[in-house]
């Protein structure tokens, strides 16, 4: 199907060797000149597809033309629309996070007639952007096995407070309210990345729900079936399915997503349980550790050269693993063909160059997680088959990709943290916060719940309703506030469970008072012993005075006292005593 | 300079420490007088809009441009038409890649142009970029960017006829029939292209798309004229960045020409070696030359018509494309605001020039960005731009107060500019450039209270709007509410179209926030919010009242299963906050703006499979630079029309698709921006009254510098921030001060270095307003002397930071709760200490924190209770003699 020429052939091994000997750093960079045209002008190139991506893209784009003027136009339609966009020639590149014609899935997806290579553009994960709320307060470190995942997202596991979430959260109490998963709704490498997941881990279980939607063929799919009837939501683009689930009545909905979207949105992700037993986040770290185990396709003959198994992934038996990490591609075209130019190939060449190296310096901040520097070094060979690209500047050496160190493996990868032992399966889960949501911390909510937080007063406003029983009434549902409603009809059901404070310890409020009280007695003092010593005479109306002073005193710490301690007020001045104190 | 600052000092120095005082005072001042005064004044407001405009008649033409246009022929059929007309171009000079104001008047009366049928209509303009020497020279047509609408999808639907997008006629391009007619195109660098279809490597090629096609083009097909005979729209022009095939601002090509073609009532070509155009009054025949009443078919810059020759030819010099940064230099990040997105567009490259090091700008919501500052990793970025300063309010974690506490933070303000609702608003009576709102106006459109900002379609028409007040479902468009026409008495009746309002999300912004404060400062947008009906009647949507209040509640037609049901349901909804209590818009400052109405449509599926909801209806834009974008292309982007043979998600056929961009001559957008983006794609930014006020502020220069009175202390004193509710009249109250805060404590000597000099630049030269490389763009206000001082002084703090101890930070966690810093002594002594940082681990002799400087823990409560108490012990105490005194 493709029509790669044997001299591309034999540059590619050329190329590999290459990079090979680059990332083992045991020889110099030779550049592959692709083609003998080198563009002259940067001429404005065009893209479309992933919305995975886009984030990074972006801010990329923009970048470029400020600084090197090269003007790049990227739309974020989709990955699917990507793709056909670029069979079609109506673009100049696509992104997509998976190839054509990928093995296992549900539709042909031929690869399109041009020629074109895969290169690396952006590495992450693919998260789950959830929306829950215990006790009135937002839950920010969730845990999900895969297999509650996967049957989640197939309608296997309907309630939030079913036996396998409470298994993975043994720290949370969790209502029992429906799950609102929302998938999207147009052709999309995020639905392709998951469902791929799903397939090879759980099997049995997508299969089950692949064949309830009535889908002829169950392989890998960009287009996420919906049983009908269920309470599965569909949203068009990435924006779109993080958009719905950040509303405040959207408790209940979980979506998977770039962890960027979540990010920019202040809304956690569920940790993900690893191979090796923890429960993980997709950080820029864990990505690049994850990544480590990817196979990537390295046979510069083969059409999918490039392209990643991500199967090792999946299993990786790193502790610091996050299974659904991934990278997707910029599918660039090899030859001048239709509207594509050697001007164009200047430009797009040299923005490739860019983000593969430069560029991922700024993955992490955004979301994402840098490429690591053999996939990099990689990318740069491919780029240089781009027709009309500058060869200058496309070899590792120059190339200040953040995982490069100077012993060849991947510094991101290397210094990446253990996982906490907090995060390890078991009784104990970490309250710190995740995602977009890190600096929220979620109050242990179980009964089981061990040490840790005083359950002073405020079991408060308990927004979820009592009563386990599933089947209210419209009217009484709806009355019971928090929760998505299927069909119209809000289904808020829970258990009756009690929410510890996060509690004030009462050394601070103590030490509070006495700094206050401190500084009362100390300015009142010296007055106060002055006029006793001299004004002796008028016992009486000194001890009134001493009297009313002392009544204000208690006045004050009643006051103080009655400071609520969730309030924000207390809540300042508890840092002010840590900060002090420190 | 600091010489004459003996004249300063008091002739009788009472004391020596006096004098001494004295001395470093003026010291001082005169320091940061001269620091001011060695800085280039930044161009006052009225640099904003650079004077390079031109007027250039149709005929007669006196201005500066007469030599460049065609000579008119009195005899032409066109001739009566065009006689009176005249284009006003704003800017002809200095051009960079912006939008150009392009005004048309002298059409004729009463020859409005006409939707009716599309591609009928008749008295329009067409406009075009051209690189050639000599407009007048015959071979001038070859050099302009025409033909690159010639492709499917094009965006322009029926709005003009269809062969005015080809360079030639449609009979030139038959490849099997070819005519020996072309109208090429020739690049600045001398390649030739044909203007038609060809045959290349047999396969039917139009080459003119290699280098210029519909999404890269800047030609304009058709821009109306309103009843009045006048018209106008904005010019995309490009320089040679964006369009290197005209090669507009390099050293050789400076010049370049804006093109306009009007076109009338009168057909200019014969027959079909112009347009195959037939007369169905006249038996089919065709059009022949001359032909009055005619549509305007044909290409303006096909030689075998005549249109070209009506041609107003208008010089564009452009400013020299900038110097590009070097390629593979590393770069320092800066992260933080959308509002600085178009500053740091004009500074990055002359950064690069001037201090030879790199920028790049992510932006991202700006109170992640102020988390991401106060980290200490290596990866962190060490300067975020931000509208407020970094505050313990925000952070929740032990971990990241402690970095807070840690942080030595300073705040340079960089740049002035607002928030704006800008809209795009083409009626068949031309452009509307006046649109007043109101708090509540504005409450209205982001509550949904509107029939067209719920979810509907021509199913259910009754039931979709059910839920909404009586009064709102008789207002079918957004005119009929007398609250509107109120506003906007002279020309309410010409928004004949409602608008797709385009809003940024779901991630928060700062600038958002400024939207709500505007809005709930207003007594009567509150109680509006509040559920109480306007003098008209109209009420909030339901959807948007707090949970348990009487009137949320909806009909809803839908049972569990999601099936249609008959009679529907009472169901009670509203707002929450995440604790299950009822959330009060009219008291909640949000920093996004939700879509809360839970509609689903259709609510009886027929062939549709899905239904589509608020989201989908209006679907979020991801910031403020987007909606610019998406307003500019008139694309709502909701896709709420049922496409029986797409193919669905489940591979069914049938499928929700885009209703595709809005048309020229019924387009109506609204969309949240920002000023400068809303200058860059020449969108009209509506006035808004201000907070309990009948007074209306335009989103200008003046309007902008007016609102910086109303400036109020953020969390810290030194960072403050334009208050909506205090800005008094000719403010504007979207007004925002977006500063640069910079974490000095994490960052190496180096980082310090390359931050101190970027400020200095762009707080100086950066400040001046212009559209070179380097200047303030349009829609920024240069910084006001008293932000230049702080933002100069903030400058200076980072340069003189010392180093950071060679420890890392991290390996020594503070000890908790221990009662240190209490025990500082009286309450004055606490006061001066509240001022400056909590000294953690950096030697005690700092230079002095003053102005701009963070310290981090200041607003904490436990302060405010000491010195509360102190305070008062410190007013009590003094009565006690006092007492006695009198006794």
């Amino acid at each position: 199907m493709t029509t790669r020429s044997p001299m591309s052939a034999v540059r590619r091994v050329a190329a590999t060797m290459t990079i090979a000997s680059v990332v083992a750093l045991s020889g110099f960079v030779t550049p592959q000149s692709a083609s003998a045209v080198v563009g002259d002008t940067y001429f404005p190139v065009a893209g479309a597809g992933s919305s995975w991506s886009s984030n990074a893209l972006q801010q990329w784009v923009r970048n470029v033309f400020d600084n090197f003027r090269w003007k790049v136009t990227f739309d974020a339609s989709g990955s699917s629309a990507g793709r056909q966009q670029f069979a079609q020639g109506t673009v100049d590149f696509a992104v997509s996070e998976i190839p054509y014609a990928l093995a296992g899935s549900d539709s042909p997806d031929p690869r399109p007639a041009r020629q074109f290579a895969y290169v690396p553009i952006v590495a992450g994960g693919t998260a789950f952007m959830y929306n829950l709320v215990i006790g009135g307060q937002r839950v920010t470190n969730l845990r999900l096995s895969g297999e509650t995942v996967a049957k989640i997202f197939t309608g296997a596991i309907t309630k939030w407070n079913d036996p396998a979430i409470a298994a993975d959260n043994p720290k949370l109490g969790l209502p029992a309210i429906q799950i609102v998963p929302v998938v999207r709704s147009d052709g999309s490498g995020t639905t392709a990345q998951l469902t791929s997941w799903m397939r090879d881990q759980y099997p049995s279980v997508w299969n089950a729900y692949c064949q309830v939607t009535g889908r002829a063929n169950c392989g890998i799919t960009s287009n996420y079936p919906i049983a009908a009837g269920s309470a599965f939501i569909g949203q068009q683009g990435s924006d779109g399915v993080a958009g719905f689930v950040a509303q405040n009545r959207s408790v209940g909905a979980i979506t998977y997503v770039e962890s960027s979207f979540a990010k920019n949105a202040r809304f956690p992700v569920a940790k993900v349980l690893n191979s090796a037993g923890f429960y993980t986040e997709p950080t820029a770290s864990n990505v690049a550790v994850s990544l480590l185990a990817a196979v990537i396709n390295s046979d510069p003959t083969s059409p999918d050269y490039l392209t990643a198994q991500l199967n090792g992934v999946y299993t990786n038996p790193d502790p610091r693993v996050y299974p659904l990490s991934s990278y997707s591609y910029i599918i660039v075209p090899t030859a001048i063909e239709g509207s594509f130019t050697a001007n164009k190939g200047l430009t797009l060449a040299d923005f490739a160059s860019y983000f593969l190296c430069e560029g991922q310096q700024q993955a992490d901040v955004l979301g994402y997680s840098p490429l690591p520097v053999n996939l990099a070094a990689a990318g740069l060979s491919v780029v240089q088959e781009i027709p009309g690209g500058n060869p200058i500047n496309k070899n590792i050496s120059s190339c200040n990709n953040p995982t490069f160190s100077p012993d060849g493996s991947n510094k991101l990868a290397q210094n990446a943290p253990q996982p906490a032992e907090c995060d390890r399966r078991g009784p104990d889960q970490c309250l710190t916060g995740t995602g977009g949501a890190s600096d929220t911390q979620t109050p242990a909510s179980s009964a089981t719940s061990g040490s840790g937080s005083s359950s002073s007063s405020s079991s408060s406003s308990n927004s979820v309703l009592g009563a386990g029983d599933q089947s209210l009434d419209a009217a009484s549902a709806a009355a019971g506030s928090s929760g998505l409603t299927v069909g119209g009809v809000p289904v808020v059901a829970g258990l009756p469970i009690t929410i510890p404070d996060r509690g004030v310890p009462n050394i601070m409020l103590i030490g509070m008072l006495i700094a206050a009280a401190a500084v009362f007695v100390l300015t009142l003092l010296p007055p106060l012993m002055g006029w006793r010593r001299t004004v002796s005479p008028a016992a009486d109306a000194s001890i009134a005075t001493v009297e009313n002073g002392a009544k204000v005193q208690r006045r004050l710490q009643r006051l103080a006292s009655k400071v609520h301690p969730r309030s924000v007020f207390s809540k300042r001045a508890r840092a002010q005593v840590q900060n002090a104190g420190s | 300079m600091q010489v004459r600052n003996v004249s300063t000092v008091p002739t009788q120095p009472t004391s020596n420490e006096r004098f001494v005082r004295a001395l470093s005072m003026a010291s001082v001042t005169l320091a940061l007088v001269g620091a001011v005064s060695i800085i280039p004044v930044p161009s006052t407001a009225d640099a904003v809009t650079p004077s390079s405009s031109i007027t250039v008649k149709w005929t007669g033409d006196s201005s500066s441009a007469r030599d460049f246009q065609p000579i008119r022929n009195p005899n032409s059929p066109h001739f009566p038409e065009f006689d009176n007309l005249s284009v006003t171009v704003s800017q002809t000079a200095g051009v960079i890649d912006q939008a150009i104001r392009v005004q048309v008047s002298g059409f004729d009366a009463g020859t409005q142009s006409s939707t009716t049928f599309g591609s009928d209509v008749q008295n329009f303009v067409q406009a075009m970029q051209c690189w050639g020497e000599d407009p007048r020279a015959d071979d001038f047509v070859e050099t302009c960017q025409w033909g690159g609408r010639y492709a499917a999808n094009n965006g322009l639907g029926n709005s003009v006829f269809p062969d005015v997008t080809q360079r030639v006629a449609p009979r030139d391009q038959d490849i099997f029939n070819p005519t020996d007619h072309d109208v090429q195109f020739r690049t600045v660098d001398g390649q030739v292209i044909s203007g038609k279809n060809q045959l290349v490597n047999g396969e039917e090629k139009y080459a003119i798309l290699d280098f210029f096609g519909p999404a890269t083009t800047n030609e304009v097909s058709s821009a109306r004229v309103g009843s009045d005979g006048i018209g106008f729209f904005d010019f995309e022009a490009q320089s040679a960045s964006q369009a290197p095939q005209l090669g507009c601002g390099t050293a050789e090509n400076l010049r370049c020409w804006l093109v306009i073609v009007p076109r009338g009532t009168v057909f200019g070509g014969d027959g079909a070696a112009c347009s195959p155009i037939r007369d169905r009054a006249n038996s089919f025949e065709l059009y022949p030359y001359g032909r009055a009443n005619s549509i305007q078919a044909g290409s303006p810059v096909n030689t075998n018509c005549d249109y070209w020759d009506n041609r107003i030819a208008i010089p564009l010099d452009f400013a020299a494309v900038g110097s590009s940064c070097e390629i593979g230099a590393p770069e320092f990040r800066v992260v933080g605001s959308q509002l600085m997105v178009g500053a740091m567009s004009s500074w990055q490259p002359a950064l690069c020039t001037s201090l030879k090091s790199t920028f790049n700008f992510a932006t991202n919501t700006d109170s992640i960005a102020r988390a991401q500052l106060i980290e200490d990793g290596a990866n962190a970025p060490r300067i975020a731009y931000s509208g407020y300063p970094v505050s313990s309010g925000e952070l929740q974690t032990e971990a990241e107060r402690t970095l807070l506490a840690r942080a030595k933070l300073a705040y340079a303000p960089v740049g002035i500019s607002a928030v704006t609702i800008a809209y795009i608003a083409e009626f068949d009576a031309g452009r509307q450039e006046k649109l007043v709102l109101s708090p509540r106006l504005m409450a209205k459109l982001l509550t949904q209270s509107y029939r067209f900002t719920v979810p509907s379609n021509t199913s259910d028409p009754a039931k979709n709007f059910a839920h909404l007040g009586a009064t709102n479902q008789g207002y079918v468009f957004l005119n009929q509410d007398p609250d509107f026409q109120s506003l906007n008495p002279t020309n309410f009746n010409q928004f004949t179209t409602n608008p797709a309002i385009v809003l940024p999300g779901p991630s928060g912004a700062d600038a958002i926030r400024q939207v709500w404060r505007w809005i709930l400062a207003d007594t009567e947008a509150r109680a509006f919010l509040d559920g109480t009906p306007d003098p008209w009647g109209m009420t909030v949507n339901p959807y948007y009242l707090p949970k348990g209040d009487p009137k949320a509640v909806v009909p809803w037609w839908l049972d569990d299963a999601r099936n249609y049901r008959e009679p529907p349901v009472e169901r009670a909804v509203g707002l929450t906050k995440i604790d299950g209590s009822p959330q009060r818009l009219s008291t909640t400052i949000l920093e996004t703006f939700p879509k809360d109405d839970e509609s689903l449509v259709p609510l009886n599926l027929n062939t549709e499979r899905s239904r589509f909801d608020s989201i989908q209806f209006a679907p979020y834009t991801s910031d403020l630079l987007s909606a610019a974008l998406r307003t500019f292309r008139a694309n709502p982007n909701s896709r709420t029309t049922w496409d029986p043979i797409r193919t669905n998600a489940a591979g069914e056929a049938g499928d929700w698709v885009s209703s595709g961009r809005q048309l020229p001559g019924s387009k109506f957008m609204i969309s949240i921006s920002d000023s400068p983006s809303t200058v860059r794609y020449g969108l009209s930014a509506a006035s808004v009254r201000l907070p309990n006020s009948t007074v209306v502020a335009n989103p200008d220069a003046a309007g902008i510098a007016a609102a910086l009175s109303a400036l109020a202390a953020t969390t810290l004193a030194t960072v403050k921030q334009v208050d909506p509710s205090a800005v008094t009249a000719g403010g504007y109250p979207l007004t925002m001060v977006t500063y640069a805060a910079v974490n000095m404590g994490a960052s190496t000597q180096a980082q310090r270095t390359t931050i101190a000099n970027m400020l200095a630049q762009v707080t100086t030269n950066g400040q001046v307003s212009g559209t070179a490389t380097g200047n303030l763009p349009p829609g920024y206000l240069p910084l006001t002397a008293e932000l230049l001082a702080q933002a100069v002084s903030a400058t200076n703090l980072v340069r003189i930071y010392p180093a950071v101890p060679t420890t890392p930070p991290t390996t020594t966690r503070p000890p908790v709760s221990s009662l240190g810093s209490f025990d500082t002594g009286s309450p004055v002594a606490e006061a001066a200490a509240s001022e400056t940082p909590t000294d953690l681990g950096v030697e005690a002799e700092e230079p002095a924190f003053t102005a701009a400087l963070s310290s981090g823990p200041l607003e904490r409560g436990g302060v405010l209770i000491a010195l509360g108490l102190g305070v008062a012990g410190l007013l009590f105490a003094p009565l006690l003699f006092r007492g006695r005194r009198q006794s």
